[in-house]
């Protein structure tokens, strides 16, 4: 199939267009550097259909950084297992023509057929400047240049046609091996008189077409800018937006979690009335349910944490926030483009892991993912929220404060600073050498597009059931079975719960917790803590419904009651003595334990994925499994001083 | 970098009217005299920041650093140790 490839500096508002065109929904963002990787789609048309890609932007065929590389070596056929496009659709922002079409003379240069669409023409035209785009077209020699606006399809028609027409015309094949021959003659860009040529007859082009560009909603993103990036007030008012992401999170979050946790909990019990008693039901209302439950619980959080990042990420404000931390991310080594990933990283690690794509040096990059899942994900919110529970009551303060909401702060910040001092060490050991901060463009600020904003979310809120419904599901499973087999000989008139404790005593899993309790016997964990660490390998909030399934709440009923599970594990002993399980040291181990253990499949998978070895995923996980057991311990070893006790 | 590039770069610092972007009194715009060699010359020169052209320091992050610049009507941020490498005239036409 003929192939159309979208060209275009970084926030031109290709992939908005590669949306109009394919009818697709890809990640648009006003953040540079937000198409990592190339996205394909088809563009349908009377003659026939067209496949369009999306690349990531660029200044310039060179290649300067990992992603104009792959725009580059795209458009040079260099690409593993894909074929060089057919034609070029050059995307300009029409408030920035100057650099858009530096890119479009090198794009002439290689010979590969080109139309131009001049983007985002209603900002031009608020600003006072209206472009001519056939005077345009007539001073690039009669290339094509289509007016559009992305956002509202303004143009579309006219770009298909345009595109269609220019798809007809072949490439000589000759083109492919001129270009690898102009790329090893570094003849772009390395030579300060070619690249004043490029600009000279750009200047030439804009000249003929009367067109002075003025760089759009310049004055009013300057005022906005006033505040927002003031040299004092800048970073207060940065404080203050997040902490107020942070705050509607949790406050908008905790009604609809409820909601749906009854839901879960209502399904659940009409699918164990409709069941009739065996395996199958035990199956669905002791491990599918709690299972699956305790992670979708967490839908809620992170829909509103992702649509409040997009809508932020939309306005152009994430650039000022990248902007105004470089300064102390430097302190630990990173830049201001390692923000985003890390503030994601509190939604799910593996999404934050995805988005340091954007960090161009690649020791920072590496850094950045080793230290994401330190950041405070959701899914140790349930961990957290039974542990603080059985730690302290509810109505415990610590002077005008409510003492839980104070320990959770604590754990946020515990686990932030874990990570800038881990980031510092490794920057400064493992990973050391000069790091290369890249020149960012400052979008002006936009509207957020609600359907940009929404779709974006509902991709992340998906992907995210997506491993609810696969890893977590099949490791709760998994664990039931662990947990219920082999059979228990009880007697049949036994209590339920006797039946429960027994089942589980000599079960599979209670012989592996068993057997790794002289591990973590140090850190005050008895062989069940034991199995619900083993079994969180796979993902932290697996801890929770594992308690649950250990203190056999919710016998026949599929909902694990917080309050049940928390007055259970207050009631706990260890094995044969009258010693309290959750003592007040070993509730602190374990929630230093959680801060940092790196209990997530998902994380190591991703990590590989991104990093590309086995080795990182290997050292995350070694270095923080051995901080998570040296932070537990001493934290166990501080609370058991300071309350006194062994 | 060759022994010709060091040579010219040398040269650029030594003019006596130009002076490093970070060090020219902000508030008003200058001319590019040269960029020195370093890992975003090439960067630089594709973004418009060649001898001739206009340039502004339109405002520093809170910490001072990195600082926001405009060059043709659009803005990029970049860190001062980058922006050093471009010099400015500091007096008289270019
Ligand atoms: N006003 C206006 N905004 C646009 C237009 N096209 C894209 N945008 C916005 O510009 C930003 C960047 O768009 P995106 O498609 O992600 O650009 P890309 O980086 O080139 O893929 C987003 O906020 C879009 O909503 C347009 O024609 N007019
Ligand atoms: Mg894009």
């Amino acid at each position: 199939m003929t192939s159309i490839a979208l060209v275009g500096n970084p926030n031109s508002g290709k992939s908005s267009l590669f949306n109009r065109l394919t009818g697709l929904s890809q990640k648009i963002a006003n953040y540079p550097g937000v198409t990592v990787e190339h996205h394909s789609g088809r563009l349908r048309l009377s003659s026939g259909d067209l496949e369009v890609v999306d690349l990531p932007g660029t200044y310039s065929l060179v290649g300067r950084s990992p992603d104009e590389r792959v725009t580059s070596d795209f458009l040079a056929g260099e690409l593993k297992g894909v074929n060089a496009p057919d034609a070029v659709c050059a995307v300009i922002d029409a408030c920035q023509p100057g650099r858009g079409l530096f890119l479009v003379s090198q794009i002439i240069d290689m010979g590969i057929p080109v139309v131009v669409a001049l983007n985002m023409v209603d900002e031009a035209r608020e600003a006072g400047q209206l472009p001519d785009a056939s005077a345009l077209s007539l001073a690039l020699g009669g290339i094509p240049v289509i007016p559009t606006v992305a956002v509202n399809g303004e143009g579309i028609p006219a770009l298909s046609s345009a595109i269609a027409e220019v798809a007809k015309t072949k490439v000589s094949s000759s083109v492919a091996s001129l270009w690898r021959t102009l790329r090893v003659a570094d003849a772009f860009g390395n030579d300060p008189a070619e690249t004043a040529r490029r600009h000279a007859w750009v200047r030439s082009k804009l000249g003929q077409a009367k067109w002075r560009p003025t760089g759009g909603h310049r004055a009013s993103s300057d005022r906005i800018d006033k505040w927002l990036l003031h040299p004092a007030l800048g970073f207060v008012l940065f404080l203050i937006i997040m902490g107020g992401i942070f705050q509607a999170v949790f406050s908008l979050a905790a009604p609809l979690q409820d909601g749906v946790e009854m839901a879960i909990s209502a399904l659940g019990s009409a699918c164990g009335t409709w069941l009739s008693p065996g395996l199958a039901r035990d199956i669905v209302t002791q491990a599918v349910f709690p299972g699956v439950g305790a992670v979708v619980v967490f839908l809620p959080q992170i829909v509103i944490l992702f649509l409040l990042l997009g809508i932020l990420e939309d306005t152009g404000y994430m650039t000022r926030a990248a902007f105004i931390v470089d300064r102390p991310l430097r302190m630990i080594g990173l830049s201001g483009r390692a923000f985003i990933p890390l503030m994601s990283s509190f939604a799910c690690a593996v999404p934050g892991i995805m988005a340091t794509r954007v960090i161009e040096d690649r020791r920072e990059r590496l850094i950045t993912i080793l230290i994401a899942p330190l950041m405070t994900c959701s899914a140790r919110l349930p961990v957290y929220t039974v542990a603080i529970g059985a730690l302290m009551p509810e109505s415990a303060q610590f002077g005008p404060f409510g003492a839980r909401g104070l320990v959770l702060l604590a754990l946020y910040v515990g686990g932030a600073l874990t990570g800038s001092l881990v980031a510092f060490v490794l920057g400064k050991t493992l990973l050391k050498g000069d790091r290369h901060a890249p020149i960012i463009e400052m979008p002006t600020y936009r509207w957020p597009d609600p359907k940009a904003v929404l779709t974006r979310m509902a991709h992340r809120a998906a992907s995210f059931l997506r491993r609810a419904g696969t890893v977590i599901f099949g490791v709760s499973l998994l664990l039931w079975a662990l947990s219920a087999f082999p059979r228990a000989d009880v007697a049949p008139d036994a209590p339920a719960s006797v039946t429960a404790a027994a089942q589980l005593h000599g079960s599979i899993a209670g012989r592996a917790g068993r057997l790794i309790e002289p591990i973590v016997a140090p850190l005050g964990f008895d062989w069940r803590i034991g199995i619900g660490v083993l079994a969180s390998f796979a993902a932290r909030e697996v801890f929770v419904s594992t308690m649950g399934v250990v203190y056999a709440i919710g016998e026949g009923e599929t909902e694990v009651a917080e309050a049940q599970l928390q007055a259970a594990m207050q009631a706990a002993v260890h094995d044969g003595t009258t010693r309290p399980v959750f003592d007040i040291a070993t509730l602190v181990a374990l929630l230093l334990f959680y801060m940092i253990a790196p209990q997530c499949a998902s994380t190591l998978a991703v990590i590989r994925r991104e990093s590309g070895s086995w080795g990182w995923a290997a050292l995350a996980f070694g270095y923080l499994t051995v901080l998570a057991f040296a932070v537990a311990w001493a934290g166990r070893h501080v609370a058991l001083w300071f309350v006194g006790g062994n | 970098m060759d022994a010709t590039d060091e040579i010219q770069s040398h040269r650029d610092v030594m003019k006596p009217n130009s002076i490093p972007l970070p060090d020219a009194p902000s508030g008003r715009s200058w001319g590019v005299v040269s960029v020195l060699d370093g890992p975003d010359r090439g960067r630089l020169w594709e973004l418009g920041v060649l001898p001739g052209i206009e340039i502004r320091v339109v405002r520093v992050a809170p910490m001072g650093c990195p600082m926001e610049i405009e060059i043709d009507g659009s803005r990029f941020a970049l860190r001062r140790e980058t922006a050093r490498t471009i010099l400015v005239a500091t007096a008289g036409p270019l």
